[in-house]
């Protein structure tokens, strides 16, 4: 039901383009916090199994699907799988690759991996030749995808797409065959001016186009690895959000179009001026000096995950970034950050960030080491931890894998 | 000394302090929405003087409990959070009850402007701000003329040790910037005693890459820690300084002028200092720091320096200029140019006594000498440079011109015996020289860092030098030579020596990092770095020597054949290299990091000498070239917030072509106990340096003790090293012929360790040893005359081992007192291995100890004693005890005048005394005079502002003042960086 309300709020979306999009005043002074229990309704924690196997650093990415968890660690460079306890089933590791992406397929009920060939370091000057609708080149040797058949994790039957250019970049499926991607760079010395900051592509052509800039002028985006669209899935495999670079709306994409959803107003401490786009950057070094000395301004929205009445999202600022929940019923802006620990959390803290998210859920995760310092924390308050923790507390060690978090919003906040 | 160091440990514990076990806790919450505020502050003030007590920082709940209270003390609780109300209330605690609970606090939104004035009154002293610690002065309640290093005596994680080394949570503090610039030089102290703490708006530490490194293998140990002190922003000019003057017994004086003034672009410092004292003053930055405001200062500067040779004179004036073209705080990049001038006059007058001891083969010589020096020189310098750091290069040049006249004038005495009782002869010199010298170098270095998309293509760095001195002496050398022995020998030499010496080196030397990428593309080559290095040094240098020897018959000077000549040496050295760099480094986040690096230089050294001269024998030309690799492995282990471990281990060779000077060099006979003579067969010696070292030090936030220990070992061997073959005469004259033997060997130990202790706020100890042992085992001939007239040569092994531990131990109770002890061993032994012959030993016990009182206010007591007992290898046991004694008086408001008392050397025994054990199986002793006992009377006055002319100035304004004024900036940006904090990835 809820599914085929969030596709009928996203045709609405869809029909209405040039609808007014929803003007969100955000002033980080302003935004108020709440105790976890009034923003979530349940909570559980899920530890994963350590073995010697299956030990990694942190959660870069998660993938949540209905039997598996499965954990891309950027220190071990490796994807591990474990099941809805929380009990580890396998590791992969592609030998060479260091894995980028992963994003689930539920056409083909696999996990689709983006990996790089860590033995060389192609330039981005390179991957936009590659890009190049006339180029030849099989790419297969320095960027892939793969998909991994989630069918029998432990058989990890595995299938490359055939030279991919765009695993350089960072696609996302969509719409079945399709996938949504992002690759802005402009130089001087480029051959034609005018290309796209979005493009929608199957598995070799570019189907369609938007947001289009100048390759020859731009400064902004001169510099090596320049920031890219934000291509962030929804609950729905044909309904994607997009955020641009130094732009502060987010927009909704569909197969037939895309429309302007949300746009954000930031204070003038907050919000790039309108000289920043005519700075004329030489360099990166120009640009990261610019940041440095304006480390307030914000860059980008990311991490858009919305429910029924609300959303979360990211501000990145030049250094750092915000956190926000918006209500939109009572239009009011949470501070992530100010969410605090109550008993329903049993104190754990549950303000890190957002590693993944289902039709009812948020998922976040805490290292061994932070549930252990919190626990001590909180040994003042003498409490009753539920079976799991209880366990956890009693058997593992600080040490040990992150323990994941399983969070669901509730439909209506309410304020005290 | 060491009852009293006891009765000193077991003192400590007694120094305790009244009972505070007296806390508060509560919850402070949104009075709208509530929900609890997290990191509100919560600061504990007495009530009386508004002092701070104890302050907390509220938990993720909003909650605080805050302990360590004083019981029976008004006091007063104040709770701040960015956009609210601030809440404060009184609390009176007693016995009966000492825990108070505010349950549940409501801060309501301030509704009223950000930006409008906001009396808060408590303010974080420490936090993390992302990976920069953050401390601020506001937060610590001090006297108004307080300096930033009262300030950081009391921040917790903050030691600041005895020996002047800042470090924070264990980890060394390497650079001290001003607004992300070096202050006057870059000394610590002259930032941290000078500057006023009501100037300062934040001190930030931070991790920084070290950018003077020019090379592709930064890892993990190269990069360093830096404290940058970021002043007010009206805070930013001003002018500090010091004017004395002394007066005392002995006809001693001593005057002393330095002023510095600072804005925003340009620092500039002058400096003056007369004194006969035995102040040794080099340069702007010495003297200035000998003058810093802080009235007590750890490492004893501005005392006259005890262990200078001689009675000395100094009269010394210096100026310093700095500018930098921007006024970016950023210490990352810098625009700026400097120059300096430095004027020194200075007179020596020395008495050295020494006695060295010679282990023959068949007997020991004794060479027992005394000396008389004075001498008087005119140095005067001018430096200049120019310095420009971007985001990919870096540019520096730096530019020096000196000159120098010098007078001196020497005469000696020694006397030589055989087996302790029979004289053997007896030399009588006297030399009287005067000498005028000027040079010139210009050196810098570039580099260019392609850091645009991580390929280094255009990545490389040069860096040059060019050097040319040019000198001229003149002197009279007188020698008579009485050969008791051997009556044949005696001999007077009259000579009058002119040398003109001119001297050119220049080195350019070029790195090239980009050489993987130019090999193989986009292939990274399993990660492997290349470089390409060459360094390219050439050398030339004349001698015009012109030797006028006093005949006896005729009573006139005639030219002497054998050593006036003129000389031409050229080196050139060329040194092409590539060298292989790698990392693997794991990490697992919360729990470690580790990681190894390997580096290999493969390098070739080509040499090229060519002399010419007109002593005939003197030309020759010659080449040689050598492979001198070096390789590297080093090992990083860090485990988050307990601990880090550093070991490196290295190896590395060169060589060096044998001198003219060593294969045909002109023999001068003048000095009959050492004549040297050379061996053109001689081959280049080469060299292998092995050395490990092994850092730990713990790392863990906040904690009260903190732990380092370091261990450094080092190898050094030796072939075709080279050494001597001496003839030893009946008399003691000792001819040396230079031969290449291997097996000459040396290794040397150091261990180092280190803890702190901060019992609590104002109590802290502090314990550190220092050991090291070394040795040698050096090969040589000896060539001794037998009874019945032959000639006996042998290879003897000199052994040589030197062993130092000292411990230190500093106690101090921030505002009362400070005192530190200290004990040192040093031993020095010389053994011949093969002959039989007893081991000579040598040692010095050295005790010191410093004791310092700060009360009543504005009253220093301090007193130090050095005691030192050498014990020669004769068994002769020297000693002397320097105890010095100071009372120093400050007043005024600001305490900007002073007047001081000292009393050096009470006792009158100062005199400076050395052993020594050498490779050639000597050792000895050497005793100077030193300056000794005068009492002083000095009156000082610090002119200082900060802050501009209009207003009342910075120093004068009243404490609270001051912070009421810089609340709302603070305020509002504590309030981005809360946010950010929690948003770091």
């Amino acid at each position: 039901m809820k599914k085929l309300m969030f596709v009928c709020w996203a045709m609405w979306l869809c029909t209405n383009v040039f609808a007014q999009a929803k003007t969100l005043y955000i002033d980080p002074s302003k935004t108020i916090g709440a105790p976890a229990s009034r923003i979530f309704d349940e909570i559980k924690f899920i530890p994963l199994e350590t073995t010697k196997k299956s030990i990694f650093g942190a959660i870069r990415q998660l993938v949540v699907t209905d039997s598996l968890f499965i954990v891309l660690d950027g220190d071990t460079d490796a994807l591990y799988f474990f099941n809805r306890r929380g009990k580890f089933l396998q590791k992969y590791r592609i030998r060479r690759y260091r894995i980028r992406d992963i994003q689930l397929d539920r056409t083909k009920n696999a996990l689709l991996i983006f990996s790089i060939n860590k033995n060389y370091n192609i330039p981005s000057v390179q991957v936009q030749e590659y890009l190049e609708p006339d180029a030849r080149k099989d790419v297969s040797k320095f960027a892939k995808a793969t998909w991994y058949y989630l069918d029998n994790v432990a058989a990890a039957k595995t299938e490359d797409l055939k030279n991919f250019r765009y695993a350089f970049t960072n696609p996302v499926r969509f719409d079945k065959n399709k996938f949504a991607a992002s690759f802005i760079k402009a130089k001087r010395t480029a051959r034609d001016t005018l290309d796209y900051q979005l493009k929608i592509i199957d598995q070799s052509a570019v189907l369609q186009n938007y947001f289009p800039y100048n390759k020859k002028t731009e400064s902004v985006y001169y510099y090596a690895g320049a920031s890219q669209c934000s291509i962030m899935p929804t609950q729905n495999d044909s309904v994607l959000f997009v955020t641009r670079p130094f732009q502060y709306e987010i927009y909704t994409l569909t197969p037939s179009a895309i429309s302007e959803s949300y746009k954000l107003m930031l204070p003038m401490d907050n919000a790039v001026p309108a000289s920043f786009f005519n700075t004329g950057f030489s360099s990166r070094g120009e640009m990261d000096t610019y940041k440095m000395e304006h480390p307030s301004f914000a860059h980008k929205i990311e991490n858009v995950i919305s429910f029924k009445n609300l959303m979360f999202f990211n501000l990145n600022l030049f250094k750092g970034y915000n956190r926000y929940l918006y209500d939109n019923k009572t239009s009011l802006i949470y501070d992530y950050n100010k969410i605090t620990s109550d008993s329903s959390t049993y104190f754990l803290p549950v303000s890190g960030g957002i590693k993944s998210f289902d039709d009812e859920h948020i998922y976040l995760s805490l290292s061994a080491k932070s549930m252990f310092n919190s626990k001590k924390a909180s040994e003042y308050r003498n409490l009753q931890y539920d079976e799991v923790l209880t366990r956890f507390f009693a058997t593992r060690k600080e040490t040990d894998n992150p323990v994941l978090i399983q969070l669901k919003p509730k439909e209506d906040l309410t304020t005290k | 000394m060491k009852q009293r160091f006891l009765i000193l440990l077991l003192l400590l514990p007694i120094l305790s302090f009244a009972q505070t076990n007296g806390s508060v806790k509560g919850l402070v919450s949104d009075s709208v929405h509530d929900y609890g505020l997290q990191s509100a502050t919560v600061t504990v003030y007495k009530k009386a003087d508004s002092s701070l007590v104890n302050y907390q920082v509220t938990n993720n709940q909003g909650e605080f409990n805050i302990g360590e209270l004083p019981v029976r003390t008004p006091l007063l609780l104040s709770i701040s959070y960015s956009g609210y109300n601030d809440f404060s209330k009184e609390v009176y605690l007693d016995s009966l009850k000492k825990d108070f609970d505010f349950k549940k606090i409501l801060l309501s939104r301030d509704t009223s402007r950000q930006m409008e004035e906001v009396v808060v009154k408590a303010v974080v002293p420490v936090r993390m701000n992302g990976d920069t610690l953050e401390i601020n002065p506001d937060a610590f309640k001090l006297d108004s003329s307080a300096v930033v290093e009262d300030m950081l005596l009391r921040v917790p994680g903050v030691t600041m040790w005895s020996d002047g080394t800042i470090t924070v949570n264990g980890k060394k503090i390497s650079n001290v910037f001003v607004d992300g610039k070096p202050f006057f030089g870059g000394n610590p102290e002259i930032a941290t005693q000078n500057l006023p703490k009501t100037a300062i708006e934040k001190i930030q530490v931070y991790q920084e890459k070290d950018y003077s490194k020019q090379d592709i293998s930064n890892t993990e140990m190269d990069s360093t820690f830096t404290m940058n002190i970021k002043m007010k922003p009206e805070k930013r000019k001003g002018f500090f300084g010091k004017i004395g003057a002394g007066l005392g017994t002995d006809q001693h004086y001593e005057g002393d002028m330095t002023m510095q003034a600072y804005n925003k672009k340009t620092k500039l410092a002058i400096a003056g200092n007369l004194n006969n004292t035995n102040k040794t003053i080099q340069d702007v930055r010495e003297a200035i720091q000998n003058n810093t405001f802080r009235s007590y200062n750890r490492r004893n500067f501005g005392a006259p320096n005890a262990n200078a040779g001689g009675l000395n004179t100094v009269h010394y004036f210096g100026a310093s200029l700095q500018h930098n073209f921007d006024e970016s705080t950023n210490s990352r990049f810098t625009n700026s140019a400097e120059g300096e001038y430095n004027l020194r006059d200075s007179r020596n007058n020395q008495l050295t006594n020494s006695t060295t001891i010679q282990n023959l083969t068949g007997y020991t010589i004794t060479n027992i000498s005394d000396r008389r020096n004075t001498g008087s020189s005119l140095n005067q310098s001018i430096d200049a440079g120019y310095e420009n750091r971007k985001q990919a290069t870096s540019f520096s040049t730096k530019a020096n011109y000196s000159w120098n006249n010098g007078q001196s004038s020497s005469e000696g005495n020694t006397t030589a015996f055989r087996n302790d009782t029979v004289m053997a002869s007896r030399r009588r010199n006297t030399s009287a020289a005067t000498s005028h010298s000027s040079s010139f170098n210009l050196n810098g270095y570039f580099n260019n860092n392609d850091y645009d998309e991580g390929i280094n293509k255009k990545s490389f760095s040069t860096n040059f030098s060019v050097s040319s001195n040019n000198s001229e002496s003149n002197s009279n050398q007188t020698s008579r030579f009485e050969s008791f022995l051997d009556s044949i020998y005696t001999q007077n030499t009259d000579r009058k020596y002119h040398n003109e010496n001119s001297n050119f080196t220049t080195n350019i030397g070029m790195n090239y990092n980009g050489l993987r990428s130019l090999l193989f593309g986009n292939y990274n080559f399993w990660n492997i770095n290349i470089g390409l290095r060459n360094n390219f040094r050439y050398n030339k240098s004349d001698l015009n020597a012109n030797v006028l020897e006093l005949d006896t018959l005729t009573n006139t000077y005639q030219v002497n054949e054998a050593l006036t000549n003129i000389n031409s040496v050229v080196n050139i050295e060329d040194r092409p290299g590539i060298s292989f760099f790698k990392t693997i480094s794991r990490t697992l986040s919360d729990r470690y990091y580790k990681s190894i690096s390997f580096r290999t230089d493969l390098q070739n050294q080509f040499l090229y000498q060519k002399n010419t001269s007109t002593l005939s024998y003197r030309n020759l030309e010659r080449s040689f070239h050598f492979f001198t690799p070096s390789s590297s492995v080093y090992y990083n282990y860090n485990r988050f917030n307990q601990y880090n471990l550093n070991i490196g281990l290295s190896h590395n060779s060169s060589a060096n072509a044998p001198s003219i000077d060593q294969l045909y060099p002109i023999v001068d006979n003048i000095n009959k106990y050492n004549i040297v003579v050379g061996n053109p067969d001689l081959k280049s010696p080469l060299s292998n340096n092995f050395n490990f070292n092994a850092n730990y030090n713990t790392q863990r936030f906040n904690e009260k003790t903190t732990y380092t220990a370091g261990l450094n070992l080092g190898y050094n061997t030796f072939k075709n090293s080279i050494s001597d073959s001496s003839i030893f005469g009946n008399n003691g004259s000792r001819t040396s012929y230079l031969l290449n033997i291997d097996g000459k060997r040396s290794f040397r130990g150091d261990v180092n360790a280190s803890a702190s202790f901060r019992i609590n706020n104002k109590n802290m100890l502090q314990v550190r040893y220092n050991g090291g042992a070394g040795g040698s085992h050096a090969p040589q001939y000896i060539t001794t005359k037998k009874q019945d007239g032959d000639f006996l040569t042998q290879l003897i092994y000199t052994q040589t081992r030197n062993q130092n531990h000292s411990i230190h131990v500093f106690y101090s109770l921030t505002d009362l007192f400070n005192i530190s002890l200290g004990e040192s061993i040093n031993t020095n032994n010389s053994q011949q291995v093969g002959t039989g012959k007893a081991v000579l030993k040598a040692k010095t016990y050295g005790t010191n100890a410093r004791f310092t009182l700060l009360v009543p206010k504005n009253f220093t007591l301090s007193t130090n004693v050095n005691y030192l007992n050498n014990i020669s290898a004769q068994s002769q046991s020297e000693e002397a005890t320097l105890w010095n004694a100071y009372a120093t008086w400050r007043f005024m408001k600001m305490k900007q005048a002073e007047i001081k008392l000292s009393v050096f050397d009470i006792l009158r025994q100062n005199r400076n005394i050395t052993n020594f054990a050498n490779d050639n199986n000597t050792t000895g002793t050497t005793i100077t005079n030193g300056i000794q006992q005068f009492y002083m009377l000095t009156v000082s006055y610090f002119p200082r502002r900060f802050g501009g002319r209009t207003g009342r100035s910075g120093s004068r304004r009243s404490e609270s003042g001051e912070q009421r004024q810089q609340r709302p900036q603070q305020q509002f940006r504590q309030q981005n960086n809360t946010q950010r904090g929690g948003g770091r990835r």
